[in-house]
């Protein structure tokens, strides 16, 4: 295995008779200097550059530069989602590959590739990556399985197949008592996952109790984005067992997190989720308000974050009979789903049946029940959003009740009912 | 005697389903709330 930059500078210092404020005079801190030579820092490539100029060697080029530990550090980058310096991290690694000797870096390297290509987009790319895994996967080390499975997981999560991505996060866990890097940020951040995915799988009891391991963590560590984070998801679960006065604690918690660090992006997901709280306690102003809230804080957003609080307003003032306002909203949201893919969010479905629901057309030739036949529910099952399927099942069933088609009618309102049943035995 | 037997099922037909349908609605409204208005944080933020 080569030697790693922090070896590299020291070694070349040393032979030029310098000593650590000399090299670092003018660049860097001599305690900056000391962490890099000790590899625990990770210098960006200006300083990197400087460092080499004064050494006179180009310590940029040099093919020895990728070890373990530079590897290991961009393992952590990506368990961070901090995609610029994984990017640029990457970047290095792959130019100098061949310096790898370690094969079981070269293997966890490319299963590291496939949470890669889902941070950085790349969903063509993961595809292929996880293809290719699948068929090494039977000579995985336990290690490999589990980043194997949970990254697999990421890929699920991302294309919005959260059952798919929670199954591969309960698999990734049978391998927690393995050799992992980072391990007890690596096994809560796992948790995290899991309530994450278990909340979008309606399954609040499962997400309550995993939210609250990774809250513990979170907590001991003092990161406090991530404690707000897990507040909120256990805001979202005790919501969803009716327990509304622990709901609106842990969203007053996040709150209060989110005002201390002043992240906007916190307040967002807290004025969104106590909206919802107040539209179901029946409080529709202040849900309106909350709502309002959400959406003045999105308006420089991507499209899928902007729909979601325009989506809420459509629905509360659809709800109160304020047809002006509804659809003052719904256009609104028609019109900034006109750029986006259908596979981008539910909500895009979301706004073509309101459209019918509230103008009483479907904005195209086709009709409503054929629209939600061919298209709504079909994506909904591929995806296995069998809660939102429910919602579709019904909103069908009443348009078929609404043209006096009863036997249909009540088919659907059967299969609506079926489909929640089918969702309480998970 | 046919037609009023025939106009009694029909009725009752008419009825049981609408009932049927109304409470299915009613029951399946209370999830409306909860569909798509809650938002989780995004895990790779």
């Amino acid at each position: 295995m080569g030697i790693d930059l922090g070896q590299a500078i020291k070694i070349n210092r040393l032979k030029s008779n310098m000593t650590q404020s000399e090299l670092a005079s003018g660049i860097i801190s001599v305690s900056y200097l000391s962490k890099i030579e000790n590899g625990t820092a990770e210098p960006p490539k200006e300083v990197i550059e400087l460092l080499g100029e004064k050494l006179q060697i180009n310590l940029l080029d040099s093919e020895e530069l990728i070890t373990a530990q530079t590897i290991i550090r961009w393992f952590h980058l990506l368990l961070q989602s901090n995609v610029d310096e994984s990017i640029r991290l990457y970047n290095r690694i792959k130019n100098n590959l061949s310096s790898v000797i370690d094969k079981k870096m070269l293997s966890l390297i490319e299963i590291h590739k496939l949470y890669y290509n889902v941070l950085i987009s790349d969903m063509e790319e993961a595809e292929k990556l996880i293809f290719s895994l699948q068929k090494s996967s039977k000579r995985f080390t336990e290690t490999e399985m589990y980043y194997y499975f949970k990254f697999v997981g990421n890929y699920h999560y991302e294309k919005l197949e959260y059952k798919r991505a929670l199954d591969n996060y309960q698999q990734a866990e049978k391998y927690t008592k393995s050799d992992l890097f980072h391990q007890s940020e690596e096994i809560h951040h796992l948790y995290y996952l899991i309530s994450s995915a278990a909340s979008k799988s309606r399954q609040p009891h499962l997400s309550l109790i995993y939210s609250i391991k990774a809250l513990e963590y979170y907590q001991s560590n003092y990161d406090l984005k991530k404690c707000a984070e897990c507040h909120i998801l256990m805001g979202i679960s005790y919501q969803r067992v009716k327990d509304s006065q622990n709901a609106k604690k842990s969203y007053n918690y996040a709150i209060n997190i989110a005002d201390k660090l002043g992240n906007i992006e916190l307040l967002k997901l807290c004025y969104q989720n106590i909206g919802s709280l107040s539209s179901e306690a029946k409080e529709h102003t202040d849900a309106i308000i909350f709502y309002l809230k959400s959406y003045e804080l999105r308006k420089e957003d991507i499209i899928p974050r902007r729909i979601v609080p325009v989506s809420s307003l459509m629905k509360e003032y659809y709800k109160l009979g304020d047809i002006i306002n509804a659809k003052l909203w719904l256009e609104l949201g028609l019109d900034l789903i006109k750029a986006l893919p259908p596979t981008k969010s539910v909500h895009i479905y979301e706004f073509k049946v309101f459209q019918y629901l509230i103008n009483g057309t479907t904005g195209t030739n086709t009709s409503f029940d054929i629209f939600m036949l061919h298209e709504v529910l079909p994506f909904l099952e591929r995806k296995q959003l069998f809660y939102e399927k429910a919602f579709y099942l019904k909103h069908l069933a009443l348009y078929y009740r609404d043209n006096r088609k009863y036997k249909l009618s009540s088919y659907y309102f059967e299969e609506a009912y079926q489909t929640l049943e089918a969702m309480s035995d998970i | 005697m046919k037609k009023a037997l025939l106009a009694f099922f029909l009725i009752t037909f008419l009825f049981l389903t609408g009932g049927l349908i109304s409470t299915a609605s009613m029951t399946l409204n209370q999830y409306d709330v909860l569909v798509l208005n809650d938002e989780e944080p995004d895990p790779w933020s």
